[in-house]
């Protein structure tokens, strides 16, 4: 498959991702949009934290970008880790299985 | 009482005013309120495209940069009415509080009490935005260096709406007077609300009256120091480059 793009709009603003998988897995992602997130070089590990990860499970990729929130202290006004997942969730609409 | 220091930087190169953006959030020696008038410029928030965000052939006589913060894009047409402003503070929990939103909301509450001045039904609609009956009137966007914010923020006094539409990355088939009507629904401006334009020298003197009290500071105008000016020199290179603007 081809790179795809998903977007969602959550409270803190509009997230795009663009997500290209093999097999399963995410191969690359890229994540834009008008959101605020603090600190915002941030953006780039929760990007790298979800390269290589299976799309199978969304709680994973929920539980992925909670560590990374954690791990690099970020704040995202009105704009949770699930709203990440949605955006991703959103580009795979085809790939996702029932229990997305 | 406090002395902040307050510049005036008038109409400005884009480009260098992201770069003493940064400058002063760096190296301010003290808490600092600036302004400046931008013109047919487009400044995209750090997490924006401008591949994604703007129909780029329609953008070619338009200085475009990027911001160290997040948010949205601020678009300034040819008419040089609207203010922007800048604050860097130090974080102290009292006048700056540590909650994003109720620092965004501290500041905003200088603006919204100017146009309240003017008989406006103005608030603070989170995250970072000021309404007046529902409409947007300013947009504002905030970043952190250690213990100390900057907030960036545009007033509207006036705007050209079917402007800032035609350089957006809208679809072809989707523009139309329609998409301008309902992007002019959601925004206002001053010389819309009030009926005549307002002197914006007056709105100025007003914010800085109402930064003054807020805060109770007093607002030395001054330039930067010569500390921030080379470090914006320095800068300008970065907030001058593709690589930076167009990632």
């Amino acid at each position: 498959m081809g790179t795809r793009t998903g977007l969602h709009k959550s409270r803190g603003g509009l997230i795009r991702c663009e997500v290209t998988l093999e097999d399963d897995r995410i191969m690359d992602i890229i994540l834009s949009g008008d959101f605020f997130l603090y600190p915002e070089d941030a953006l780039l590990h929760i990007a790298d934290a979800l390269r290589g990860l299976s799309i199978s499970s969304r709680e994973l990729l929920v539980t992925t970008i909670h560590d990374v929130y954690s791990k690099h202290e970020i704040i995202s006004p009105g704009c949770e880790p699930i709203d990440f997942v949605s955006a991703i969730a959103n580009a795979l609409k085809e790939e996702m299985e029932g229990d997305w | 009482m406090d002395e902040w220091r307050l510049i005036e930087f008038g109409v400005v190169d884009i480009k260098y005013m992201m770069a003493m953006n940064e400058a002063i959030l760096r190296r301010a020696p003290t808490n600092t309120v600036f302004f400046w008038t931008p013109l047919k410029s487009i400044i995209l928030g750090f997490f924006q495209r401008a591949s994604v965000e703007l129909n780029l052939d329609r953008c070619k006589d338009y200085t475009i940069v990027r911001r160290i913060s997040g948010g949205g894009i601020a678009f300034s047409d040819d008419r040089g009415r609207q203010i922007n402003y800048g604050v860097v503070g130090e974080i102290d929990g009292a006048r700056f509080p540590l909650d994003i939103i109720d620092s965004y909301h501290a500041i905003c509450n200088v603006f919204i009490e100017v146009l309240k001045d003017y008989d406006m039904d103005a608030g603070f609609r989170p995250i970072n935005d000021i309404v007046v009956s529902g409409r947007k009137i300013s947009g504002n966007a905030q970043t952190r260096r250690g213990s100390r914010l900057l907030q960036n923020g545009t007033l509207l006094l006036d705007f050209d709406v079917s402007e800032m539409v035609r350089v957006l990355n809208v679809p072809s088939e989707k523009y139309s007077d329609k998409l301008v009507n309902s992007v002019e629904e959601g925004l206002t401006w001053m010389d819309k609300e009030l009926g005549y334009p307002v002197r914006i020298d007056d709105v100025k003197k007003k914010i800085i009256t109402k930064f003054e009290e807020r805060f109770d500071i007093t607002l030395k105008p001054t330039t930067p120091t010569p500390n921030e000016a080379e470090l914006g020199d320095e800068l300008f290179e970065k907030y001058s480059s593709p690589k930076w603007n167009f990632k």
